[in-house]
């Protein structure tokens, strides 16, 4: 009767017959399926996108081919993210020491404050050492690089760089089954391993 | 059921503010939205109840965002999918645009941030885009609430099928399309027209397995129901 006409069965079947069409799945696949449509939507953005300034289209599509070409893609990106790395750790350096300095200087004012007030010395221990300097710390140290780290992406992100750094690591994330965007997030992970520095 | 998809800082969550009256979180930056968020407006009597998915650049599902909006626009079959659309930044945007259309014909296209782009000194001509892609295109400046009564008649044509539409087919190589034609009518069979056939055909070729694993979730094994049943009966 209808048994054989089981759903499981019945796509199982055509999975057998896909793996007939390319047996070892070498066809290439979706490399070329993305690029296929890569291809359309280039080709009907360009049929209704007016960008008024000619100059800057021309650069924006030089760049963005060397920024995403096989061969200039992978060290492009990673000069343009070291760069940020760099810029992040030793940027942040100057801020970090001259806020520290201040924040301690305050920690310092508030103990004279304390010693004024004849406050106890579980307050003092508990507030300003305890609290305070950590909170000193913690901003003096994680701030300035957050600051410089931040504003470095989101210029990035308008530039449109972001979502090509995507698509650069596509391939190589694919591979291990993970997705370009995470790249994202890893360099974030970097960015707070310097910011622990 | 309409679904809000696209990129992600496109405005889909100010678009659905505007909407629904609902105040979903939105910001500049790319995420925010992570889970998916319902609500509802009314337009001439009919209540429709609106999704925000979150934002993704494709729908080949390489992340769970992805998997959660393909899943959904392609198993949860909403009567129509408005796709946000940056106008600052067509052409990445029409990558998922081209994608959606495979898997489902009623859409419509809503190119957002159209005052950005204006500041920018870029024109989309939404005409030609509305031809060329066969669907509804409306251009908004959702935080403004620009366009968005023309954004509620597109959707209302759509969902209740008063526009029929013609949705712009990408072509791949020719070894691809000779296996999808191989392919696509066994599937049509199995599926009927509950799914899309090209596009789970070409899922398939590309042996995707989160698609397998979902068909097999969604149609469970009913020949080993049948024998454990039996197998009860005759105990
Ligand atoms: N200029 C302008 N800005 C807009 C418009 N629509 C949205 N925005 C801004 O764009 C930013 C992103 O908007 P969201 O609605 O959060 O974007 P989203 O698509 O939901 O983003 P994800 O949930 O991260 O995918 C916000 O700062 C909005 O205020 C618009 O029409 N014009
Ligand atoms: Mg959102």
């Amino acid at each position: 009767m209808g048994m054989s006409q089981v759903f499981p069965t019945r796509l199982s079947a055509i999975l057998t017959e896909i793996e007939q069409l390319h047996p070892h799945g070498n066809l290439q696949l979706n490399d070329s399926i993305v690029n296929s449509i890569y291809n359309s939507a280039e080709s009907i953005a360009q049929q209704v996108v007016n960008q008024n300034e000619q100059p800057r289209t021309d650069w924006d599509k030089r760049i963005d081919d060397i920024l995403t070409s096989r061969v200039f893609g992978f060290p492009s990106m990673l000069l343009l993210l070291g760069m940020i790395f760099w810029m992040t750790v030793a940027g942040a350096n100057v801020p970090s020491a001259m806020l520290a300095d201040t924040l301690f200087w305050g920690q310092d004012r508030l103990t004279e404050l304390c010693n004024v007030l004849h406050a106890p010395a579980w307050f003092h221990g508990l507030f300003i050492e305890g609290v305070y300097s950590t909170l000193a710390w913690v901003i003096s140290v994680m701030l300035p690089p957050m600051a410089i780290f931040f504003p470095c992406f989101t210029l990035l992100e308008d530039l449109g760089y972001l979502p090509r750094v995507a698509f650069n690591l596509d391939r190589l994330f694919k591979k291990a089954g993970a997705h370009g965007k995470q790249s994202l997030t890893m360099s974030m992970g970097f960015g707070c391993n310097a910011a622990g520095l | 059921m309409i679904a809000l998809a696209g990129n992600p800082n496109t405005g889909k969550s100010t678009v659905f503010n505007a909407l629904t009256g609902l105040n979903q979180h939105t910001g500049n930056w790319p995420g925010k939205t992570v889970l998916r968020a319902e609500g509802k407006y009314i337009n001439q009597g009919y209540v429709y109840n609106l999704v925000d998915l979150p934002g993704t650049y494709s729908l080949l599902a390489n992340s769970v965002e992805e998997q959660v909006a393909r899943d959904y626009l392609c198993f949860g079959r909403p009567d129509a999918t408005v796709i946000v659309v940056d106008a600052t930044c067509l052409e990445r945007n029409l990558n998922l645009v081209l994608q959606v259309l495979e898997i489902t014909s009623k859409v419509v296209v809503c190119v957002n941030l159209i005052d950005e782009a204006r500041r920018k000194n870029i024109t989309v001509n939404t005409e030609a885009l509305e031809k060329i892609l066969g669907v509804p295109v409306v251009a908004t400046a959702a935080r403004d609430r620009i366009g968005l009564n023309e954004l509620i008649n597109a959707i209302s044509n759509v969902a209740n099928d008063r526009l029929v539409t013609n949705p712009y087919v990408v072509r791949y190589t020719e070894q691809i399309e000779a296996a999808i034609s191989k392919i696509e009518p066994i599937i049509k069979e199995l599926v009927g027209e509950k799914l899309n056939s090209r596009w789970l055909a070409l899922r398939l070729l590309d042996k995707d397995q989160t698609i397998i694993t979902k068909l097999e979730e969604l149609y469970p094994q009913r020949d080993s129901l049948v024998t454990k049943v039996g197998g009860e009966l005759w105990a």
